[in-house]
Formats: C-alpha cells, sequence, structure tokens
C-alpha cells in the first residue's frame, strides 16, 4: 500500500476514534425549560369533590319497606389528608335523581348543598383539640348541610320543598386524640328529617373493592394470569381500593314515596354541578352566579370509566340521561369484549364485539321481567322495589341467582367487577341462561378480579357504609 | 502483507464499528407488534389528584410503565402529573419529562386527545404560544366536547393578543365544564377587561373549588390576593397570602407577594428575607429583580447590584436554554438602564413573540425611555384597549405623556394609578408621587 | 498532503468544544450527596456538593471557602449512632468549577468528614439538615461498596420514569470493616464529571451576540454535530458501506456519495420546515416521519433488488464464460471475473437520496427557531454545515469501507471471497431496506 495512503487512512482512524469517542459520551439530554411563570392558572382535568365515584340503590334489609341510596365522592380519598381534610365542596349542588316512571327524566331530585363554618377566623386548623361531639367548639372547620326534595324538575314545574337544614355531617376520623370514638360521632350525624326519611352525610370507608393494580396492567386479572396475553404466575387478587375513604351522600326513604303506581321499578342516577361562570355577565348583577351545568353523574357503574371513550367524558357527564340514547353505540359494539378477546383469546370462547343489546337490555332499558322501565334508553341504576332483600346475599348478584343484587340495583357488597366482566364476556351463568335465554359461555363464566369483598365490614344499620379509615392508623 | 492485512483490518473494524454504533438492525422501541391500548382508566385512577397525593400518584404510574412501558394512557397520566409537579415544585426539569413521556404517547397513538391536550398545556408553559394554539385546536378536533381542549386554546390566544378570540374559548369551557380551571380563567379575563368585581367573585368560586388540594388552593388565594394588591386593599390581599401559606408552606409566589405587602407598610428588612426565601427557593426574574430593587431602597447598593447582576445571569442561562427572549427580563433591562438601546430590540422582541397588552406596554416603556415617546404612546393606548385598570401601565402612560410635555395629562395618569394602588411598584411609586405634586 | 491538510481541518472542526452542557437537573439546583461509611474502625462520610449555574454565580460573589462550607455542612449533617449524636469533623476538600451553561460554570466540592470510633455494631441514623427547601438532587447512601443512582452526582439518571431522588435522611446498621478510607476525587474526574451534553446543535441559534468569531465557531460546531449524528442510528451507514463495498466503488464515488446526502439532507431540512410551518394548522411534523422512513425503505429496498439482478446477470454471465461460450466482450487479462459493471449513477443517486432523506429532528428544530428568531440566513448557514458534518461522516465511513475492502483485494484473500462480496452487499442492502419498510409501515399506521 502506497505510504500516501496508509497516512490518509491513519488519519482517517484517528478521526474515527475521536469521533466515536465524542459520540459516546455524548448524550441527548432534554432542554431544560424556564422555570413555571405565575400566571398560568390550572389545567386540571380532575374535580375530585365533584367526581362521583359509586352509587348503590337497595331495598333496606333492616327496613324493607325503604330504599337506601348511596352516592360516594372524592375517589381515593387518602385517610392521612391534613392539614387539608377532604370534605364536600360548598359551590358544588350534590344530586340524587329518581325517575319513576321510565322516561328518564328527573322525576324527584334530592338536592344536598353543604356550608363550610370556620368558628374560630384566627386559626385555619381543623380542630384544636379533641372532638367528642358533634357542638364540640374544638372542631373549628364544620360542615353543614341541606336538603331539599325538588319535584319533576325537568318538567319545569320544579317545586322545591326544603326537608332538613344545617343538618350535621360528622368529622374525618383523624386519629384517636382528635376524634376519639370516632363511630359515635358518626351515628350522631344520622339525620331523621321527618316523614321516615333518615339522611347522611360524611366521611366513610370505600367500599369499593378491585384489583386496579393488575387491569391496569393491561387488563391482567390475577387469577387468570397463565391465561393472558403476557402470561404471569397466577395470583390472589389485591384489592388497590382498600385502606381509602371516601365522602358518602346516604338517604333512606319510603319506598311509597319514590315509586309511581304501578311501576315498581325506579331509575336512579346520583349527579354533581356547578355553576357556569362566563366573562361577561349579562345580568350585570354584582355577585350574579350563573345557572347550573352538571360535570358529572353515575347510574350503572364503570360506564365512564370503561364504555365511554375519554373524548367523550366531559360531554357524557353533562348529558342528562334521557339522552343516552346517542351512546348506544358503545354499548353494541362494547370495548371492553374488544380487550377481553385480545388478551384472553387463547383461554375465553370468542365473545361478540357488536350487536350486544344484551348490554343495552342490562345498562340502558332494564332486564325484561325483572328491572324494565321501557324502551327510552338511559344510564340509569334501576331498582326493582318489589324484590324483597335477600336473606342471604350473593356477591355475584343476579348472575348467581340472587334477584335482589346487581343488575337489580347495587348493594355495597355486589362485586360489579365480576359481574360486568362476564356480562362483557357473554358469560351470563346458568340462572340467566336459563331464564332469560342469555348466552352462558365457558369458561367466560369464571372471569374475576379475584377480590371479592371490602377491606372493611359493613354497618348493620343505616349508612352501612363502614366506619372511615383514621388518618393515624393509615399514612 | 502483513501491515496490509491490519491496516485493512482496522479499516473494516472502523467501519464495523461506525456501523454497529448506527446499527441499522437496532430494533425500534415497542416489542409488541401494535400497541395494545390500556382499558379505559377509572375515574379514580385518572383524577388521583387527592389532597397532596401528586407524587404518589406519579410513583404509581411509573411502577406501571416500568411493567408497561408503552401503555399510552399510563403515559399520559404521567406526563400531565408531571406538570403538575413543576407547579408544585417550580423545578423545570420536570417540563422535560413531561415533554419526553407526552411525546412518547403521541408516537404509540398519534391521535391521543389527551397527550396532544397535555403538549399543549406544556408549550404554554414554556411560552411558546403559537405551539400551544396549534395543539390545542388538533385536541379540539380529537374531541370539540372537551373543556380541558378550550383552557389551552384560550390561553394561547390571550397571549397571542387575540382577546375576542380568547374570551371565547373561556366560555365554552365554562359551558362544557364549569371547575377551578373554567373560574379562573374567567376571573383573569374580566380583569383585563376592568371587571374587578367580577374578577373576585369568579376567582373566589376558583378558590372554593380548590379547597382541599394544597397548590390549587394556594395558587387561587395567591391571585384573589394579588386582585385585591391591585386595588390597594392591604389588609385583605395579605389574608389571602397567608392563606396561601397555610395550605402550602414555602409557596413562592405567596413569599413574593407578602414581601411586596412588607415594603408596603414600610417593614423593608422583613421584605428582604421574604423575598430572599422566594428567589433562593426559585430564582425567577421578578423575584430577583424586586429583591435588588428592596436592597436599594434599603440603601444596600452592593446587596442591589450583586441581584441585578444575577439576572444578566438568569438571561445568559434561558438563552442557553433555547428559551427565547423573556418579558420579565426584558422589561428589567428597560426599568434598571441596562443598555437601553440593547433593550428596546429585546422588547421588540419579546413583544413580537407575546403580543398581549403586557408585551405591548413593555415595548411602550422600551420605547419611552429611550426617548421614543410618540411611538411609546400609540403602543401605551393599545397597552389599554381593554379598559384594564392597571397601576403600573397607567403609570408607564403618565411618564410618557410627561416625556412628550403634557404635564396635565402626566399628573392625571398618576394620580390614577396611585389612586389604584399607592404601592403598585418599588422603584416607580415614588416618582408617581413625585410627578402629582410637581 | 491536501487530503491530509483536509483531514486535519475536519478533525480539528471535531475537537471544537462542544456546545454548552447544561446542568442536567435545572440551572438552579442544590444537589447532596453523602455517604456514610466505616474503614477499619472509623466512620467516615464522604459528600458531594454540586451547585448548579446560579447558586454557584451567587456562592463566587460572595466568596467559596471551602473550609467554611466544610465547617457549615459538617454542622447540619445530623449523624448518629445508638441514638447519640456524633461530631463529624472535616479532613479534606476538593473543589472545581466545571463548565456548564451559557458560559458559566457550576460547582463540584466533595468534602471528607471524620467521625468516632466505631468498635461494634452499631445502629446509624442520617439526617442531612444542610439547604432546606432548596431544590435538587439529595441522596444518602451507607456502605462503601453501595451504589449511587447518580453516581455520587456525577451522572444524573435520565430516564423518563425516574423522580429526582429526595432522600434526607437514612438508617442502617453498621459495624467495623475492612475497607480502605475514602478519597476525594482529584485532576480531570474533579473538573469535567460526566455531563449530559444537550443538544448543543439546538443550542447554536440562540447564541447571544452573532460576531463573525462567534459565526464561525458555530459552523465549527454544526459541522461537529453533524458528524456526531451521523453515527447515531439511521442514516443508512450500513447500505453505503455495503453498496461501496459491493460496487467496486471508489473513494471518489464515496465523496460523491457525501455529497449528494448534504444536498438532499438540507433540502429536505428546508422542505419538511416549509411545510411544517405552511401546514402547522394542521400538521405535527411527527406524522411526516412515518412517511419518510417509509419512502426512505421502499428507495433502498429498489436499489437492493436492482443491484441483485444485476448480480444474477452477472453470475449468469460468468458461469456461460465459465462454460467457455464465445462472446465479445473486450477483456482485459488480469482482471477478475466479475463484470466491470460501473457503478449506475442511479443506484449512487439512490443511494444518496435515502440516505439524507430524513430530516435530523434537531435540525428541523434550528431551522423552526431561526425563523422565530428573525434569524434565517444564520440558520441556514448553520444547517449547511450541519448537513456537511453529517456527509463527511458517511463519507469517512463509505471511504474506510472501500479502502478496506481494496486492502482486501490487494491481500491474497482469493477472488471466491471477493466475488462474493457484490451478492452479498446486494443481499445487505435488500436485507436492510425490508427492515427499514418494515418497521416504518405500522408506524405510518393503515
Amino acid at each position: 500500500m502506497y505510504a500516501s495512503h496508509r497516512r490518509a487512512l491513519l488519519v482517517l482512524v484517528v478521526l474515527g476514534a475521536v469521533v466515536l469517542a465524542v459520540v459516546v459520551s455524548r448524550g441527548s439530554g432534554p432542554q431544560t425549560a424556564a422555570a413555571s411563570s405565575h400566571a398560568e392558572a390550572p389545567l386540571i382535568s380532575e374535580d375530585p369533590r365533584a367526581d362521583n365515584t359509586d352509587l348503590y340503590a337497595f331495598v333496606s334489609p333492616d327496613r324493607p319497606d325503604t330504599v337506601t341510596i348511596v352516592a360516594n365522592y372524592i375517589p381515593l380519598e387518602a385517610p392521612a389528608s391534613g392539614p387539608n381534610f377532604p370534605a364536600f365542596d360548598d359551590s358544588v349542588r350534590y344530586e340524587l335523581n329518581v325517575d319513576n316512571n321510565g322516561d328518564g327524566e328527573d322525576d324527584l331530585s334530592y338536592e344536598f348543598r353543604f356550608k363550610t363554618v370556620t368558628r374560630n377566623p384566627d386559626t385555619f386548623l381543623y380542630n384544636t383539640g379533641p372532638i367528642d361531639s358533634l357542638t364540640d367548639p374544638d372542631w373549628n372547620r364544620v360542615q353543614t348541610y341541606s336538603v331539599t326534595l325538588v319535584d319533576g324538575k325537568k318538567k319545569g314545574k320544579g317545586k322545591a320543598k326544603v326537608l332538613g337544614e344545617n343538618l350535621p355531617t360528622p368529622p374525618d376520623n383523624i386519629g384517636p386524640r382528635s376524634t376519639p370514638n370516632y363511630p359515635a360521632l358518626a351515628s350522631a350525624a344520622v339525620s331523621s328529617i321527618g316523614d321516615g326519611i333518615k339522611v347522611f352525610a360524611g366521611q366513610r370507608d370505600d367500599p369499593f373493592y378491585v384489583d386496579l393494580g393488575s387491569i391496569f396492567d393491561l387488563a391482567g386479572l390475577r387469577p387468570f394470569n397463565p391465561f393472558h396475553a403476557i402470561p404471569l404466575p397466577a395470583e390472589a387478587g389485591r384489592d388497590a381500593v382498600a385502606r381509602f375513604n371516601t365522602h358518602t351522600i346516604a338517604i333512606q326513604v319510603p319506598i311509597s314515596q319514590l315509586v309511581k303506581i304501578p311501576n315498581t321499578t325506579i331509575g336512579i342516577y346520583a349527579s354533581a354541578s356547578r355553576q357556569k361562570e362566563t366573562v361577561l355577565r349579562k345580568d350585570g348583577t354584582k355577585d350574579g352566579n350563573g345557572p347550573w351545568v352538571q360535570v358529572s353523574r353515575l347510574g350503572e357503574p364503570l360506564i365512564n370509566e370503561a364504555v365511554i371513550p375519554l373524548g367523550t367524558k366531559d360531554l357524557w357527564n353533562r348529558v342528562d340521561p334521557e339522552d343516552d340514547a346517542q351512546f348506544t353505540s358503545y354499548y353494541t359494539d362494547p370495548e371492553v369484549s374488544r380487550l377481553e378477546n385480545l388478551l384472553y383469546g387463547g383461554v375465553l370462547a370468542p365473545i361478540a364485539t357488536t350487536g350486544r343489546s344484551d348490554l343495552v337490555a342490562i345498562l340502558l332499558t332494564g332486564v325484561p321481567g325483572l328491572n324494565y322501565t321501557g324502551p327510552t334508553k338511559s344510564d340509569l341504576l334501576r331498582l326493582n322495589t318489589a324484590i324483597a332483600p335477600s336473606a342471604s346475599p350473593s356477591r355475584l348478584g343476579v348472575l348467581d341467582g340472587d334477584f335482589a343484587g346487581f343488575p337489580n340495583g347495587r348493594r355495597l357488597s355486589d362485586d360489579i367487577i365480576d359481574i360486568e366482566l362476564r356480562a362483557f364476556a357473554q358469560g351470563y351463568g346458568p340462572v340467566l341462561a336459563g331464564a332469560l335465554g342469555l348466552p352462558n359461555l365457558s369458561p367466560n363464566n369464571l372471569l374475576g378480579d379475584g377480590v371479592d369483598a371490602n377491606d372493611v365490614p359493613l354497618l348493620s344499620t343505616f349508612p352501612y357504609v363502614g366506619t372511615p379509615h383514621q388518618g393515624y392508623q393509615v399514612p | 502483507m502483513k501491515r496490509r492485512l491490519t491496516v485493512g483490518a482496522a479499516a473494516a473494524v472502523l467501519a464495523a464499528a461506525a456501523l454497529l454504533l448506527g446499527g441499522a438492525f437496532r430494533g425500534g422501541s415497542s416489542a409488541a407488534s401494535a400497541p395494545v391500548a390500556a382499558p379505559a382508566t377509572a375515574e379514580s385512577l385518572q383524577t388521583g389528584f387527592s389532597p397532596g397525593s401528586t407524587e404518589g400518584l406519579v410513583a404509581r404510574l411509573q411502577a406501571q410503565l416500568r411493567t408497561a412501558p408503552d401503555d399510552a394512557r399510563a403515559l399520559d397520566l404521567l406526563g400531565l402529573a408531571y406538570q403538575q409537579r413543576a407547579r408544585e415544585t417550580g423545578d423545570p426539569t420536570w417540563y422535560a419529562k413531561s415533554d419526553g413521556v407526552l411525546r412518547k404517547a403521541l408516537r404509540l397513538a398519534p391521535d391521543d386527545l389527551l397527550a396532544t391536550s397535555g403538549l399543549g398545556s406544556l408549550a404554554l408553559s414554556r411560552h411558546r404560544f403559537a405551539a400551544a394554539l396549534t395543539l390545542g385546536e388538533r385536541a379540539r378536533r380529537l374531541s370539540p366536547t372537551t373543556a380541558r381542549n378550550y383552557g389551552v386554546i384560550g390561553d394561547a390566544l390571550v397571549e397571542l393578543g387575540r382577546y375576542r378570540d380568547g374570551f371565547r374559548a373561556f366560555d365554552r369551557m365554562a359551558t362544557l365544564k364549569p371547575s377551578l380551571s373554567s373560574y379562573a380563567r374567567v376571573a383573569h379575563a374580566r380583569e383585563l377587561i376592568g371587571d374587578w368585581d367580577g374578577a373576585v367573585s369568579a376567582m373566589k368560586l376558583a378558590a372554593d373549588s380548590a379547597i382541599g388540594e394544597q397548590e390549587p388552593t394556594a395558587w387561587t388565594r395567591v391571585q384573589l390576593g394579588k386582585l385585591y394588591w391591585n386595588r390597594g386593599r392591604l389588609a385583605q390581599a395579605d389574608r389571602e397570602f397567608r392563606d396561601a401559606l397555610t395550605a402550602f408552606p414555602g409557596y413562592v409566589y405567596a413569599l413574593d407577594a407578602r414581601a411586596q405587602v412588607e415594603a408596603a407598610r414600610g417593614r423593608i428588612r422583613p421584605a428582604i428575607a421574604l423575598e430572599r426565601q422566594a428567589s433562593d427557593t426559585i430564582p425567577l426574574p421578578q423575584f430577583v429583580a424586586t429583591l435588588g430593587d428592596l436592597y436599594r431602597v434599603e440603601g444596600d447598593e452592593r446587596g442591589a447590584r450583586r441581584e441585578y447582576a444575577l439576572i444578566g445571569v438568569i438571561e445568559r442561562l434561558l438563552r442557553a436554554n433555547g428559551v427565547k427572549t423573556d418579558l420579565e427580563t426584558a422589561l428589567f433591562d428597560v426599568d434598571h438602564r441596562v443598555r437601553l438601546p440593547h433593550a428596546l430590540s429585546l422588547a421588540r422582541l419579546a413583544q413580537a413573540e407575546r403580543p398581549s397588552i403586557d408585551g405591548d406596554d413593555v415595548l411602550a416603556w422600551a420605547l419611552a425611555r429611550n426617548g421614543r415617546c410618540a411611538e411609546a404612546r400609540a403602543w401605551s393606548e393599545r397597552a389599554l384597549r381593554l379598559g384594564t385598570r392597571d397601576a403600573l401601565k397607567f403609570f408607564h402612560r403618565g411618564w410618557i405623556e410627561a416625556c412628550l410635555g403634557d404635564r396635565s395629562a402626566a399628573r392625571l395618569w398618576y394620580r390614577r394609578s396611585l389612586a389604584l394602588n399607592p404601592h403598585f411598584s418599588i422603584l416607580w411609586a415614588p416618582v408617581a408621587r413625585k410627578g402629582v405634586s410637581s | 498532503m491536501k487530503k491530509l491538510l483536509v483531514l486535519l481541518g475536519v478533525v480539528a472542526a471535531l475537537a471544537a468544544p462542544a456546545s454548552a452542557s447544561a446542568h442536567p437537573l435545572g440551572n438552579f439546583t442544590v444537589n447532596r450527596f453523602a455517604r456514610v461509611e466505616v474503614s477499619g474502625h472509623r466512620l467516615y462520610v464522604r459528600y458531594v456538593l454540586d451547585l448548579a449555574e446560579i447558586p454557584t454565580y451567587q456562592a463566587r460573589q460572595q466568596g467559596v471557602d471551602p473550609a467554611a462550607y466544610a465547617r457549615r455542612i459538617a454542622r447540619n449533617l445530623r449523624v448518629s449512632l445508638d441514638g447519640r449524636a456524633v461530631t463529624l469533623v472535616p479532613a479534606g476538600h476538593a473543589l472545581a468549577f466545571p463548565q456548564g451553561a451559557g458560559g458559566l460554570h457550576t460547582m463540584r466540592l466533595e468534602l471528607i468528614l471524620l467521625g468516632p470510633t466505631v468498635d461494634r455494631s452499631a445502629r446509624l441514623a442520617v439526617s442531612d439538615t444542610n439547604y432546606p427547601g432548596r431544590i435538587g438532587w439529595k441522596e444518602i447512601v451507607v456502605g462503601a461498596g453501595t451504589k449511587s443512582e447518580s453516581d455520587e452526582l456525577r451522572a444524573y439518571p435520565k430516564s423518563l420514569l425516574q423522580s429526582p431522588l429526595d432522600m434526607t435522611s437514612a438508617a442502617a446498621t453498621v459495624s467495623p470493616t475492612s475497607d480502605p478510607p475514602p478519597g476525594l476525587t482529584t485532576g480531570k474526574a474533579l473538573q469535567a464529571p460526566d455531563r449530559v451534553a444537550d443538544s448543543g446543535f439546538a443550542k447554536l441559534i440562540g447564541r447571544g451576540h452573532l460576531s463573525a468569531l462567534v459565526i464561525l465557531a458555530s459552523l465549527a460546531a454544526a459541522l461537529f454535530w453533524g458528524a456526531a449524528h451521523a453515527l447515531s442510528p439511521g442514516h443508512g451507514k450500513t447500505i453505503v458501506a455495503a453498496y461501496l463495498v459491493g460496487q467496486r466503488g471508489t473513494p471518489r464515488h464515496a465523496a460523491l456519495l457525501g455529497l449528494i446526502v448534504t444536498f438532499t439532507h438540507t433540502i429536505g431540512v428546508f422542505g419538511l420546515g416549509l411545510v411544517t410551518l405552511a401546514l402547522s394548522q394542521f400538521i405535527v411534523p411527527d406524522r411526516l416521519y412515518p412517511w419518510l422512513n417509509l419512502f426512505s425503505g421502499l428507495l433502498v429496498v429498489s436499489v437492493g433488488l436492482a443491484v441483485l439482478r444485476s448480480r444474477a446477470g452477472a453470475w449468469r454471465h460468468t458461469r456461460a464464460h465459465a462454460r467457455g461460450e464465445h462472446h465479445d466482450h473486450h477483456h482485459h487479462h488480469g482482471h477478475s471475473h466479475v463484470p466491470a459493471e460501473a457503478t449506475g449513477m442511479r443506484g449512487l443517486v439512490a443511494v444518496g437520496v435515502s440516505g439524507g432523506l430524513l430530516p435530523c429532528p434537531s435540525a428541523l428544530v434550528v431551522l423552526l427557531a431561526a425563523i422565530s428568531l428573525h434569524r434565517v440566513a444564520f440558520g441556514l448557514v448553520l444547517i449547511l454545515a450541519f448537513s456537511a458534518g453529517l456527509a463527511l461522516a458517511i463519507t469517512g465511513v463509505g471511504l474506510a469501507a472501500v479502502l478496506a475492502k481494496r486492502a482486501f483485494a490487494r491481500s491474497s484473500f482469493d477472488g471466491r471471497v471477493i466475488r462474493a462480496l457484490p451478492a452479498l452487499s446486494a443481499l445487505v442492502i435488500l436485507v436492510a431496506g425490508v427492515a427499514m419498510t418494515a418497521r416504518a409501515v405500522p408506524k405510518v399506521g393503515f
């Protein structure tokens, strides 16, 4: 090889080495941005205190002439939340709505408005000493509420009747020093407001139970781990919502006040509304707060989470159940069923992902012979008040032949995750297959997340939802 | 022969090394052939901003993504959570993380709504308003009924000086889903058009909806306090700032605001301590500038110069980080006579990039300080075209009128600015006072 | 000689200082690390303080006295053994001011603090109360061998799935060991810890004053970044090398390829930039990349097929030749029986185009930034320099391939390997093209 060539090659090698060295040491770090400036208003999409997490409705087991409706708000409420102790939002209107003639419109609405008072304006502490009673002056940030019954709101008649005012809420369950003997405090906050109506609003244990950790790991179900598209060893399910609290609004109303003879089935949904404020105030009033806009609602469980796509959630939250026909395609062609096919295709019998009129029935109109309210498609929890409470409830509700359970209303102990997983997978179980001819694919009818009960026991009397976790015990 | 071989081998090795580094056959990021969309997130997990738990949410999502790295929805939520962390800590590296994670989500799912609108709000935080508008519009086309998109769009439009369109977007947001986010924006819009009472009532609603959440409570209280401050209501303003600090100890914007209250009350040393604390935590140009001004008022020239020098350092770093001219740093240069002609070109650039009334006002001020008062007046008129009642903008106008020789007009504007807030500026309130009496 | 000078110039350009490397955690962070360890019977603490640009500037304004820092840090580092507080005594320090962003410096202070004797197993508790309320990385490890996530503040993890560490306290059990005592870093390692260099090319456009010197330096840096970028995945180096090896390419061909790549890349950036601007309402640039990838891949596949086809023809020709069929080729004696297939110009262009087709994102960033900063001319020139650097590196690779092949050709490695090379190269090109296309198709999302 010629000398000049050799030299060139040598330089090339050196060059290459230099470049190599540089490339190896160079990273590709991202640019740092300027620190945030003050003017940016938050763009949070969430609104926890107006966020409906669960709705339950059942004939009260200890008072079977009444119906209990339980609506929970504030998701994943951590017990140790001081100093910002969770409470209801004074500027939100919370509503429990009942449709008793099957047209999807509100016939009765129980509206809850809250008011927080700071007893000692010089301190912002929640409490300045142990709270021994609801009137204890050591309790500094006290929230009370009013209940108003609005009759036939949608029809524009809207007669309103205040059922109770300045009703007490219990404090949050902070710890043995601040809230000793918490159950007594809580039961003192159960109010009877006449006409046989009982009402409660305050912190409770979150009765929902679900293995969120596994489900959001690409729809994993721990007992079914080996059969997933990405297999793992089977495990027992873990309740991701254990050790969390919630804020509950519960009302117990005599059935006679709710139903419209001869219908025994009522449709229920919970909602939360905020007032609209636009830039220009047309009426020119000083403290004019605008009309109420519904910002969240809940009828059947998991619809917002598993059926309605992300880009439609804000719209869905704003719409009233009577207009739910526009969402029918999400029920007839359900995404959840598609996922079940995709991720468990190896072991599940193939699931129909179109034409799912069964889901429309269960979730939008009611099941004929069980809790059917009519052809109007609306997302309501449908409770047939003529069916007596079961002496030994089954967590699988109607799928197990327990007709007092979900989807006939929803009890606190019903395992709606397992029930809905099986329903979406067309594994309705022998009872419904026999009674209504619904498909009972196997082993689809065995699906479940492996979590079958809540971590905290329920109470035997109203409001039934268990004592909240104490902040001191659950850091 | 051997030499040729070795040379040839060396060249071959070199080529091979370069190719290996290049790695034409290196696989792409995701192992799965098609990204499996995660099932829709439960509302509960999607919110997760329960009191003080952004860090918890971040940790949960990070753990989730380590086992399932291509979960677009988790990436979206993490990206938004990172932005919230940036708000809470002021640390800009969270923005870079948010950017990386959201872009990855977008690569996996190009029509992802949350990733698009998340990148939009990120662009806003980085003052890239045109990009934010594009992203916001894109998100809107993906889902015209999602309220968040209109927040992004409206913010961008307002910063780009398109106020009517911006307000329309805010109204749409308020109609779709009233919330803290919409109330705060409506309050800001009302303040811009001079509806102070309306701004306060909307911001109070925002503060009410923020109760229980640390950073949103602190933010809304500070904004409410600033509304009071802008009308010279010191006691009411201070109360809100103290509330903010109770909810969020060490919140820099509250510290800075309290410092100004203390200065207004003549308590310079406590003011300096508070402003020092704010600036040490996050050295924003406006904090550092205020600290310098406070030192000057106290008579500590050395201390003042030290802080002013730091602004120059911050400017260099901003440029090195690819951030274009900052409105605040341009304003500083103009206020403190730092290379005035250069400051004017900075102000022009800042106004061009941010043609809002603030940009207009800074440019007007820069022109005035450079002696071009006729031109300045036109820009000042633009800055006040919405009917905003802003003491500093009034003061700038007064100065311009004085420069143009109209003493009575100058006095009028000075009086108006002092009537709004007698302590509107450490540097300039004394000048306004002198201007009124002269 | 001229060639050498050119090459030297390139090396010089490559050795030019890289653009500013910003502090990876943010310009105002105060980052702290403490390693508590026992050596023999003695407790030591090795403390590292890493100040970003702004705190460094402020510290230097006041004057940095490492001994005073050491005393203060020792005082605020609360260590207790079996519940009893211990005093830490500074025993050594090392101080350096590594380069940071914007021409500023950061500060790296290492301390060795001496603790009490440890004669038996004891319960250790550490709490670092230095710089409370300051944002930054806070890490504490116990034990000489325990791994530090940030490599003692030298290399902060870049993972998007990791939050900055926020450890201000730790507890462990310690006992005497036979480890050597900790030392201080010295020299280069102290001065230039492995900093993460940010995307230097994109920063060039934002330089302060554009004096002639700054422009020249920026161009040199752009050249360097282009070359550095070429060596990261993509830009068809494999394909270029395979093509030149297989097609009896000459150094001139390699250079020509380089030129084509420069041209294509520059045009590509401008084109994409203009498209982005014009359609910025409707298209996010990210969406165009999959299409460009796909097109590149298809182009390479077609080149591979063409070469393979000609190879097949040549093979048939060779076989025919071997069988002694007569034909009218003009042979020069001594050349191998690989036909003198001229490197098709079209093939060369195609390979060059595919190499430069994909605009580098940072180049696009520079173009868009240039337009918005009203520095369009400077931006264009920077991109040209970048593309040239890119091309230079690719040419370099191509040259290396060509020269390597020649070296082998002149050796006594026999003709069979040489004869097989062209076909092999065609196969490599084809496979590479297919791989590119296959990867691009799902991303396009039909």
